[in-house]
């Protein structure tokens, strides 16, 4: 029987929250980038950074796709001590670490960013352990997104950036070069008025953030630009995030809970494939997941 | 002639969009249309943003102002020189929301008696999130538009 025949409900962002799927992604594995050279990058994260292909998997790329100036970061977590040495590291080899923040109360502290020397952005954090600490992406369709990852995947929203009347004061103070804010987290917008001509609004850039499990975030953030996106129907690519969770369960999710700006694959009758045991998704806004069985 | 063809829009201003699109939605009933500025294509076109609620026949754009709103204290019901936006329900619905209002916990005056040989039967004022000021009446006429209007 077709699998595309499966008995689908859909849902949209007028959808109430259900709470089916919570729980079913469980952390963080780790991320898979684009880079132009291996062997430079390789020196880069394993090196200046000590972090392993267990965590940053590298993949060479004649034209890397790298959103420098994009929400799109990923943040690395070593213990104190550790981020210390690393930090140390960076500035012998010339790599600038730049203070600046996102919008989430505990960023404010954890403000330490740098690029790979492909443009990658990585935030640089403390944390328990060394890991991937959590990712960030962006896309086209902010509302699409937000209900792949809470109706789909089983996230709550933890955080919402553009959506409060204080954020659109706060930007202002960006605008005025008093506030050094992340790439993405701001935005000038065209101003339509026919009254004074005043060039460019600051506004903040519409976020939102949200949680699978304790500690497990994943940044939404809208594109400030139109970018060529993947076909609606490849599922595996790079880069890509890489979470674990009770991949049955999610299988099952996007199967069955379905999103009309989604295409499913004939094979699977979901917005995925499977290969060696995992799910790889194509996600609303193009962005590439893997999903594994928890370790 | 310049005559106007027909109401558009209101835009008003409120603090959180979430708050208000959910308030807006519970106790006005009403349906959202849809968020203005979460994609890129309005982003690219610097749209103002807001989302679109539609109450009845009445279009709501919630939009967030860009600094300080100054908020009536929250026991006044009523707009200042009576400055509010009014709505009609009919007399069986109008008890549903009074008792919306009292289950939310909304602070409102009311219900007034409006005078007997009047159009109007009895009001609830109260302010939404945003500190915008709301009526909700029922009419003896049945008139449900402004149309044949006596505010009184």
């Amino acid at each position: 029987m077709p699998s595309t025949l499966v008995d689908a409900s859909w849902v949209d962002i007028r959808t109430p929250p259900q709470r089916e799927a919570a729980g079913l992604i469980t952390g963080w594995s780790g991320a898979v980038l684009e880079v132009s050279n291996l062997a430079r990058a390789q020196r880069f994260y394993h090196e200046l950074l000590g972090i392993g292909s267990e965590v940053i998997q590298l993949v060479e790329r004649a034209e890397p796709r790298v959103l420098p100036d994009s929400g799109t970061h990923h943040a690395l977590r070593w213990p104190r001590p550790e981020l210390g040495a690393v930090l140390r590291r960076l500035a012998e080899a010339g790599v600038v670490v730049e203070a600046c923040h996102e919008d989430s109360p505990s960023e404010r502290e954890q403000n330490r960013y740098c690029t790979d020397p492909d443009g990658n952005r990585i935030q640089l954090v403390a944390g328990d352990t060394v890991g991937l600490d959590h990712a960030a992406i962006e896309t086209h369709d902010l509302e699409w997104a937000e209900v792949f990852y809470t109706h789909v995947l089983g996230g709550t929203v933890e955080m919402r950036v553009g959506w409060h009347m204080d954020d659109f004061a706060a930007a202002l103070a960006w605008g005025d070069g008093q506030d050094d804010c992340a790439p993405g987290t701001r935005r000038l917008d065209k101003r339509y008025t026919s009254i004074e001509h005043k060039g460019q609004l600051p506004r903040p850039n519409a976020q939102v953030f949200v949680t699978f499990a304790p500690g497990v975030t994943l940044g939404i953030y809208l594109a400030t630009e139109h970018r060529q996106e993947p076909p609606p129907d490849q599922f595996e690519g790079t880069p890509r995030l890489v979470l674990e969770g009770d991949i049955r369960a999610i299988e099952d999710r996007l199967r069955t809970v379905r999103l009309r700006c989604m295409q499913a694959s004939p094979e699977t009758g979901g917005p995925f494939e499977r290969r060696d045991g995992s799910l790889f998704v194509r996600d609303p806004g193009g962005n590439f997941l893997e999903l594994r069985t928890a370790q | 002639m310049p005559y106007i063809e027909s109401i558009s829009h209101s835009g008003i201003n409120v603090v959180d969009l979430k708050e208000a699109e959910e308030f807006y939605a519970d106790v006005l009933g009403a349906d959202i249309t849809n968020r203005v500025n979460f994609n890129t294509d309005d982003a690219r076109r610097g749209r103002s943003v807001h989302t679109s609620v539609k109450a009845a026949d009445w279009l709501f754009a919630l939009a967030l102002p860009k600094g300080e709103l100054p908020m009536p204290p929250p026991d006044q019901a009523r707009g200042t020189n009576g400055f509010r936006h009014g709505f009609h329900v009919s007399r069986e619905r109008f008890d549903q929301v009074v008792a919306r209002l009292e289950a939310r916990g909304v602070a409102f005056e009311g219900p007034v008696q409006h005078p007997e040989h009047g159009p109007f039967g009895e009001s609830v004022y109260f302010q939404d999130p945003g500190g915008n000021f709301i009526e909700i009446c029922w009419r003896r006429d049945g008139v449900r538009s402004g149309i044949a209007l006596d505010v009184g």
